[in-house]
């Protein structure tokens, strides 16, 4: 059984001197970047210490960005990045061993197979020989990719693609692992997998998640960051975020044949077609008299069949949903709302939907 | 207030560590040779199994041959009227419609050069395997002097192959050993041609850092290739034309300057800096490089040049492509290492 060795093992062998006053806080301070006229990322500091970070924003928002630049791949404009209070910089190489870095773009030579690439990858690393065959043979059982060893990368699906990527960011056992959307093609399973391992790796390491698959990091992160136009708008715990829309968050049940009317008044971020032909709606809006109101308005009668909307225990979608309003209007807009269709075949199947109107109802800057 | 804090901080963390700056140094050196030795490896295999280099390979191999059969057809009639140095003439005589093997390197080794490193950055950034590589521990630089080492040392074993093979072949055919002298000439070629040909894959590598795609830095590199081996002489002299024009009335003085300027001309062009080293070099009744008037003649003996003096002859064309092949590195260098790396 593959396990995850300690980082204090790993280092003590290689490294002697490296373990003395280890923080293990990587420092960003205040650092901005800028792309000809578009601000990337913002004044953006933040201190990450042991454990799992999930990093959540819409495309666009700039965690790639800040990501590059916490990898030394990109210059900061402005603002320096510390780890264990070192410039990152002037650590040079010995900071790059200490750190595991899967891109969210990630190529492949495409003459290498996934043995070839592990094995240049573990050798750019400098990773002594003796320990290269054993660290490789444990990722491949952990990633379950020991069958597809001697093939080609290229011939691989998307999700075994991004498992030899997950592979090559953990082959030295970083002390700093960044990844940008790791699980984005994976499966359900390996997601799920992944997720179990990262948060056992994660134990005396400091791990950073891109995504904007929310539930990605809702279980595993320690702390999260949420960033929004270059900008840090949120950090905390997922507890402590998920406060922000405490009381903004309803749900009420209503016929089928209203829904379009909910959909178009109310910022809907979920629906759950119930086997007796009705639908749940799950909403944000402002305040209790705000949900209210638009529950009236939008029912028009209070004879109409739909209940009163009540609380719903908020989740870290929801506050996505709540800081990034465009993102569920375009989902309404553009994926999932079937105008003159209101189709619910799947009953008791939940999907995310949104209201391009009720974008109006709040979603502003936490 | 926080350069203070960072050196402040700087201090406290170097003091703590019991690891001296000189061991860390050092570690960090080995790292980096560990580093640049993977990806020279890496390099080197590419290319030995890369279809493109094979088919380049196979093509100067059999235009090596081509040219040494021209050359031993041929030898008989020259060995007639000149039996000195007949090691050498299977490197330079030419078959009655081959050219000799000199001239299909000076026209032949830049394809080599450009077929090595046209696509050596760009298609790293397009396949986006770049943004992996130098997040890796190794010095950034350690990508660009990979490539350009493994490029460098594949252009060193495939001239050597070469010189081999025309040497070996045409001892076998004329059952003439060669001097130390010819061997030391046909060394002293194949360094130019190596070198020569480094130039042109520094040139194709510094394409490929500032092209994106691998089609114009392509495209870039042939179209120099033609211009120098093609178009260059007609230029120089259209320009030594224009500047020393010469009429029925031009006097010697006018001559002279004319054919000066068309010398320097086409001195700044690789191709013509090789050719003419080359045949000086390979070629020991060659006295000069430049003009010679009949009364710097008289007088003089006619008789061949020891190696030596050869060398002497051809040392300003040695460095000459020894400073353009660095020039180019170094501005692939700078390129490379000043250019931000983006997502594909």
């Amino acid at each position: 059984m593959p396990c995850i060795r300690s980082r204090s093992s790993y280092v003590d062998e290689h490294e002697p001197g490296m373990e003395e006053n280890k923080k293990m806080e990587l420092q960003i301070d205040h650092i901005s970047k800028s792309f000809k006229d578009k601000r990337a990322v913002d004044d953006v500091s933040m201190t990450l210490t042991p454990g799992v970070w999930g990093l959540l924003g819409a495309n666009g928002a700039g965690k790639t960005t800040l990501m590059r630049m916490i990898a030394g791949i990109m210059e900061p404009e402005s603002g320096q990045i510390r780890y264990d209070g070192l410039p990152i910089g002037t650590l040079k190489g010995r900071y790059r061993e200490i750190f595991g870095y899967l891109p969210q773009e990630f190529g492949f030579y495409p003459e290498f197979t996934v043995k070839d690439y592990l094995e240049y990858a573990a050798a750019l690393k400098g990773l002594p020989a003796r320990d290269t065959k054993r660290r490789i043979r444990e990722l491949l059982e952990m990633l379950s990719l020991s069958d597809v060893y001697r093939k080609r990368i290229v011939r691989l699906s998307g999700g075994m693609k991004r498992r030899v990527g997950i592979a090559q960011a953990l082959l030295n056992e970083p002390e700093l692992l960044i990844m940008d959307e790791p699980t984005s093609g994976l499966d359900p399973g390996e997601r799920v997998r992944f997720r179990n391992l990262l948060s056992e790796f994660a134990k005396d390491r400091v791990v950073l998640i891109s995504t904007h698959i929310v539930s990605d990091v809702e279980y595993i992160a320690t702390r999260n960051a949420v960033m929004k136009d270059g900008r840090l708008i949120a950090e905390g715990t997922t507890e402590e975020l998920v406060k922000l829309v405490d009381g903004k968050v309803w749900q009420c049940v209503i016929p089928a044949e209203r829904l379009p009317e909910y959909e178009r008044r109310l910022r809907v971020v979920n629906l759950r077609n119930e086997a007796d032909g009705r639908v749940s709606v799950r909403y944000l809006a402002e305040s209790a008299k705000a949900a209210r109101k638009l529950y009236m308005e939008s029912d028009g009668a209070e004879e109409n069949a739909g209940a009163a909307p009540v609380p719903a225990s908020p989740r870290l979608e929801d506050l996505y949903l709540w800081l990034f309003p465009q993102d569920t209007a375009h989902d309404a807009a553009g994926t999932l709302r079937r105008p003159g269709t209101d189709r619910h075949p799947a009953a008791g199947h939940d999907r995310v939907s949104g209201s391009a109107r009720g974008a109006e109802n709040g979603g502003g800057n936490a | 207030m926080k350069t203070e804090t960072v050196r402040e901080q700087n201090v406290s963390a170097s003091s703590a560590d019991p690891v001296s700056e000189p061991e860390k140094n050092g570690r960090e050196a080995g790292r980096a040779r560990s580093g640049l030795y993977a990806l020279y490896r890496k390099e080197m295999a590419d290319h030995l199994h890369s279809g493109r280099f094979l088919i380049v390979l196979a093509l100067i191999l059999l235009t090596s041959y081509a040219s040494l059969y021209g050359a031993v057809s041929s030898l008989s009639d020259a060995v007639a009227s000149d039996s000195d140095y007949i090691f050498l003439k299977l490197f330079t005589l030419s078959g009655s419609t081959i050219p000799s093997f000199t001239t299909f390197i000076a026209l032949l080794g830049p394809f080599v050069g450009l077929t090595l490193g046209f696509d050596a950055i760009n298609s790293e950034r397009s396949e986006g395997t770049l943004n992996r590589l130098i997040s890796q521990p190794i010095y950034r630089d350690a990508v660009i002097n990979g490539k350009f080492l493994a490029g460098a040392t594949i252009i060193l074993v495939m001239v050597l192959s070469m010189g081999l093979f025309i040497g070996a072949v045409g001892i076998l055919k004329t059952g003439i050993p060669p001097t130390a002298e010819e061997v030391g000439r046909a060394a002293v070629f194949l360094l130019f041609t190596a070198v020569y040909i480094c130039f042109w894959l520094s040139l194709s590598i510094l394409f490929s850092v500032l092209c994106r795609h691998a089609a114009t830095s392509a495209m870039l590199g042939i179209g120099l290739w033609i211009f120098f081996a093609l178009f260059m002489s007609l230029v120089a002299s259209i320009v030594a034309g224009a500047l020393y024009p010469l009429n029925d009335a031009a006097t010697v003085g006018q001559v002279l300057d004319n054919y000066e300027c068309q010398t320097m001309i086409n001195r700044l062009s690789p191709y013509y800096l090789y050719s003419e080293a080359v045949s000086t070099i390979m070629d020991p009744s060659v006295r000069t490089t430049n003009l010679v008037l009949p009364q710097q003649l008289s007088g003089a003996i006619t008789g061949y040049l020891s190696l030596g003096q050869s060398v002497l002859l051809v040392w300003p064309h040695l460095t000459g492509l020894l400073a353009l092949t660095a020039v180019m590195f170094a501005g692939s260098y700078i390129g490379f290492m000043r250019r931000e790396v983006r997502s594909r």
